[in-house]
């Protein structure tokens, strides 16, 4: 089955890779391992920490001052 | 909405889209939820001011874990005290593998995770963990692919020995001074 995927072309590999992971124990572990984290909402924190740095950046345009390019001032 | 008004939107979009996986390996490299979500939202931050320097039709995701993994090592010693016991994750104790007779508990894999050396640890979580491929991990990480490779080809044979160590009677620490020297041999 590998030599087939392989010779189908370059839009086999991510299959492989993928399924090659799957088999892989430690690989198989470690996704589950981690996958409540990526199963969790974000945080309302880090949705926050954007906003407030969109809001800064509002101001100051609206102020017609420097924009902070890090958008970050005063976080 | 201006054209730049739209760009930043849907940069902001995919950051979000984002966030999940950033603070998983966020906290693959530290071990620790508080530490881990306090790189995350520095790294967003970085992410936001540096956002003019991504080149779109780039992986977006890799891009994001660089910026992350920077600032991991910028911080230092608080980062690399990798924390090898993280309750929350290790509370579920089994998985089994589909199609495999290995039964991994996620106490050991934790454990082992830690007792890996960074740059070992990192490649490890980018490539099985994250699904980049060795190429991207190698951009992520500053080092050529076959680093890469090399280093995750380790990382898991520290693993596992450290997982068949574990199973036995040693003490933790005994095991991974075990699975050092054993490596050490090897390399």
């Amino acid at each position: 089955m590998d030599r087939r995927q392989k010779a189908s072309g370059s839009g086999a590999a991510p299959v492989t890779r993928s399924r090659r992971r799957t088999a892989d124990p430690i690989a198989f572990g470690l996704q589950k391992l981690f996958e409540p984290i990526l199963n969790e909402p974000v945080p309302d924190e880090f949705l926050a920490i954007l906003d407030r740095v969109d809001a800064e950046r509002d101001r100051r345009t609206q102020a017609g001052g420097p924009v902070d390019p890090s958008g970050s001032a005063g976080l | 909405m201006p054209a730049d008004s739209a760009d930043d939107a849907r940069f902001r979009a995919d950051m979000v889209a984002t966030i999940p996986s950033l603070r998983a390996f966020a906290r693959g490299l530290c071990g620790n939820r508080e530490l881990a979500d306090d790189i995350a939202q520095e790294a967003l931050l970085k992410a936001w001011a540096a956002r003019a320097s991504f080149s779109p039709g780039t992986n977006f995701k890799a891009w994001l874990f660089t910026i992350l993994r920077n600032h991991f090592y910028s911080i230092g010693r608080r980062a690399a005290r990798f924390a090898p016991w993280d309750p929350e994750l290790a509370e579920r104790t089994l998985v089994t593998p589909p199609d495999q007779g290995v039964n991994i508990h996620f106490s050991d894999l934790q454990r082992g995770l830690g007792m890996l050396p960074p740059e070992q640890r990192e490649a490890l979580l980018l490539i099985t963990a994250n699904g980049l491929s060795y190429e991207e991990a190698a951009a992520v990480m500053g080092c050529p692919s076959g680093t890469v490779k090399s280093r995750v080809g380790r990382a898991r044979l520290a693993i596992m020995k450290f997982m068949d160590g574990a199973a036995a009677v040693s003490p933790p620490g005994e095991v991974a001074a075990g699975v050092r020297r054993d490596i050490s041999r090897r390399v």
